[in-house]
């Protein structure tokens, strides 16, 4: 009689749902985090501000001000949120040995970095469609106020696109997806928090800036600063490229194609940077 | 049949703040752990358990050697379906109540979520936390969160179990509860691998065990092989009057024999006023 | 090399890679967006040596805000006359936010008007308008204001505010009224121009001794003027009229 072994090397394939049950957990412990909350409240605050600065500005109409506004919270807010909400979840699990459980299981490295990514994600996205649509509401109201009392201010109704607003809500996910990714792969090498969070931030500056990087390129006379200018321009992501803040205040039609372009771009540079934080992470040693 | 974890010539450098040194944590380490085996791992702190641990969930890339589980290699992601581990001091996120946390690793062994939720319940009312399952884990206690650990190494129903100082912070009942789950496990047919400081407990749980120290395995072999000392020269002697213990101390002593008095383990003495 | 530096090198060409593949797509996404330039903004910024905080809100998009707190620090360099504090901050604040007319038209009015009489005394202000040194400083400075505001015009090409003012400047510190003319013409044709342009072009042509055009001029502005709004001044318009009319003996 043949016995057959009791034990065989199981088969196990990679899978998503391991990674979207890391996120869901990631998700929801990031909602409880006290900074999400405080940054959260800080934007709003800084939003509602706008009511109070627009006194201020000399001869901008009021609407554009607001939405002005509304863009930069969420720019800047958004920006740090993501950050520090990446490195927490991704290293703080590390830094808390919670991740030696959960890898001692079987789950692959990638699906582990993936999740954390969705997590984050989730948590970003409510960030950001949370002021987006307060946004929104906020202008519809002041804009229907200000047509009551000023119609002839505006003969062919409404200035505001609102659907460009939305679109800004996407576009400024995916700027902040890219991000993330890159904060994401950050920590797969980063020992400290601190570390990852500096080299966020600077990503963060940087990518803002790429683009002017991009121009010296082109207008720059000598070799060796081209060189240099060329080389930033092409190692960082374009995150000026997501703000489409500025036309959408002053009411200009956007071009479909660009959401397009912009949006394959984004998702581009997000799956480069998470491929490259699995195979970072994968040989890293906990 | 394969061995449940086979580890042959691993050896663990890591590289340290100089240049071109490296510290080698274990050191061309080579031991076997049959089925159904209770194997304990001592030796002091940096003697290379965890390090040897680790390895074993692929956690760690050995510099040299190999390790593996049921013929398995550990750098397969596939080998952890047969291990459940529970950490030294294991942390878990606070927010989830004990069943959630169950589920939630039981999902990740691959199991549905009815599945997990039916096991975790099982596996939790066995350890004595069925009336906690709905509590927040910031609630635990230490011994609370001992056993929680437990019960996420075991719920993938893994071959092979790691226990890294499964009774570091738990009071003595605990400890003993925690051996009788070890001992549940070892007559359900798993391999147990423990590391405790706790000699005692290790003595008595353990088939065979080994001593690790600076990387380096000493000894190794069966508990009772081991404490022999093949001579025989001390004996335990039980049950005499006061008058023949007092007389047989002096023939001892005429002899040139020594004898030695034995107290009570102050753990002897807890759990005999707690029966 | 040991295969952690290998890796990241790997890590770095391949990012440059990616650059290099999407910067057609970048560069394509920026057009489509019709966004521009930064390049001035970071220039003006770094001679205007803002605080940190100020340029994090910048990078974070506080665009008007930070405009108008750089325009308020202006004022005060404005205030004690410092020449050197007021323009830097002019040219920041316009290219921090330069969708908005305002800065540009105050501050080019701030150059042309302000400025020149800074270097006198109140006593010697005269000496400005009599003397030819007096109007080589007005020149320089009309030449930096209509610098300004051709920088503004290039921003916003639709704004007939801008390129009226540069008319004004023109006309008043240059004394050319055939380039004002022009520019108030181009003004006059852009779709949301106030009606006082069109007045102050047939005015210029009138000085320049164009009457039977400026005559023709208010003939044909006259016939869209919407009599009901107080700012067409339409009784005006025709009162000029009639009195070309006369002193043309039409």
């Amino acid at each position: 009689m043949t016995h057959t072994p009791e034990f065989e090397t199981p088969n196990l394939s990679w899978s998503f749902r391991r990674a979207w049950l890391i996120g869901q957990n990631a998700f929801r412990e990031a909602i409880r985090m006290k900074f999400f909350a405080a940054l959260m409240v800080l934007a709003l605050a800084a939003f509602a501000s706008s009511f109070v600065f627009r006194e201020f500005n000399f001869g901008a109409s009021e609407l554009k001000f607001i939405a002005d506004f509304g863009f930069g919270g969420l720019s800047l807010f958004g920006s740090i949120l993501t950050v520090i909400l990446t490195v927490q979840l991704f290293l703080g699990e590390i830094e808390h040995r919670t991740a030696l459980t959960l890898l001692a299981k079987p789950v692959r490295r990638s699906e582990y970095t993936l999740g954390k990514y969705i997590g984050a994600m989730i948590a970003i996205a409510c960030f950001v469609a949370s002021l987006t649509l307060a946004l929104a509401l906020a202008l519809w109201i002041r804009e229907t106020q200000l047509i009551a009392e000023s119609p002839d201010l505006f003969p062919e109704g409404r200035v505001m696109r609102y659907g460009d607003i939305l679109m800004f809500g996407v576009m400024h996910m995916l700027r902040l997806g890219v991000l993330s990714a890159l904060v994401v792969l950050f920590c797969t090498y980063a020992t400290s928090t601190m570390f990852a969070m500096l080299m966020g931030f600077l990503v963060w500056i940087g990518g803002q800036l790429q683009h002017v990087a991009t121009e010296a390129w082109v207008a720059s006379g000598t070799v060796v600063s081209k060189l240099g200018y060329a080389f930033v321009s092409l190692l960082l992501p374009n995150f000026h490229l997501f703000d489409i803040g500025d036309k959408i205040a002053l009411g200009e039609a956007i071009a479909l194609s660009g959401y397009a372009k912009a949006m394959i771009y984004g998702l581009l540079y997000a799956s480069f940077y998470l491929t490259v934080s699995f195979i970072s992470f994968s040989k890293r040693e906990l | 049949m394969a061995n449940a974890i086979e580890i042959a010539g691993l050896t663990k450098d890591f590289p340290v703040a100089v240049k071109g040194k490296r510290l080698r944590a274990v050191d061309d380490l080579s031991l076997s752990v049959g089925e159904g085996e209770v194997y304990g791992l001592l030796g002091p702190n940096g003697s290379g358990k965890s390090t040897t641990i680790k390895a074993l969930l692929g956690l760690l890339k050995p510099t040299k050697g190999s390790c593996s589980v049921f013929g398995s290699p550990c750098s397969e992601v596939s080998t952890r379906l047969m291990l459940g581990y529970l950490p030294e001091a294991p942390y878990f996120p606070r927010f989830m109540s004990g069943l959630e946390l169950v589920i939630y690793f039981g999902e990740l062994c691959g199991l549905k979520k009815s599945e997990a939720e039916e096991r975790g319940t099982e596996l939790l009312e066995e350890l004595g936390l069925a009336g906690a399952r709905e509590q927040r884990i910031g609630t635990y206690s230490k011994g609370m969160l001992q056993r929680l650990g437990m019960a996420q190494a075991l719920v993938g129903d893994p071959k092979v179990v790691i226990l890294d100082e499964p009774t570091a912070g738990v009071d003595p009942i605990g400890a003993r509860d925690i051996g009788q789950i070890i001992l549940r496990q070892k007559e359900m047919g798993k391999t147990v691998l423990l590391c405790s400081h706790l000699l005692s407990h290790v003595e008595s749980l353990c088939d065979r065990v080994a001593i690790l120290n600076r990387g380096k395995l000493m000894t190794e072999g069966r508990v009772e092989d081991l404490l022999s000392d093949g001579d025989a020269s001390g004996l335990l002697i039980e049950g005499l009057s006061e008058e023949k213990r007092v007389r047989l101390i002096a023939e001892v002593e005429s002899n040139g024999g020594r004898v030695s008095k034995r107290s009570k383990s102050l753990s002897d003495l807890f759990m005999e006023q707690l029966k | 090399m040991n295969s952690k530096r290998i890796q990241f090198i790997g890590i770095l060409a391949a990012a440059l890679l990616l650059g290099w593949a999407t910067r057609g797509l970048e560069q394509s996404a920026s057009e489509d967006f019709g966004q521009s330039s930064d390049t001035e903004k970071l220039e003006a910024l770094t001679q205007a040596r803002l605080s940190q905080g100020m340029s994090l809100a910048l990078l974070g998009g506080y665009r008007p805000i930070v405009a108008n707190m750089v325009w308020i620090a202006m004022d005060g360099a404005w205030m004690r006359r410092d020449f050197d504090t007021t323009l830097s901050h002019i040219k920041l604040a316009t290219s921090i936010d330069p969708r908005h007319e305002f800065f540009w038209l105050n501050g080019a009015r701030i150059i042309a008007n302000d400025m020149p009489t800074w270097r006198y005394s109140y006593e010697e202000m005269d000496r400005l308008h009599t003397t030819i040194e007096g109007r080589m400083i007005k020149d320089e400075f009309a030449e930096e204001a209509l610098e300004l505001l051709e920088k503004g015009s290039s921003r916003l090409p639709e704004n007939p505010l801008i390129l009226a003012e540069m008319g004004v400047i023109e006309w008043r510190k240059k004394d050319n009224l055939q380039r004002a003319g022009d520019l108030f013409l181009k003004a006059w044709g852009m779709p949301d121009a106030p009606y006082y342009v069109g007045r102050i072009y047939a005015e210029v042509l009138e000085r320049q001794g164009r009457r039977e055009e400026a005559l023709a001029f208010l003939r044909e502005m006259v016939i869209d003027l919407p009599e009901n709004e107080l700012e067409a001044m339409v009784p005006v318009v025709r009162e000029r009229i009639r009195r070309l009319e006369r002193a043309l003996g039409k």
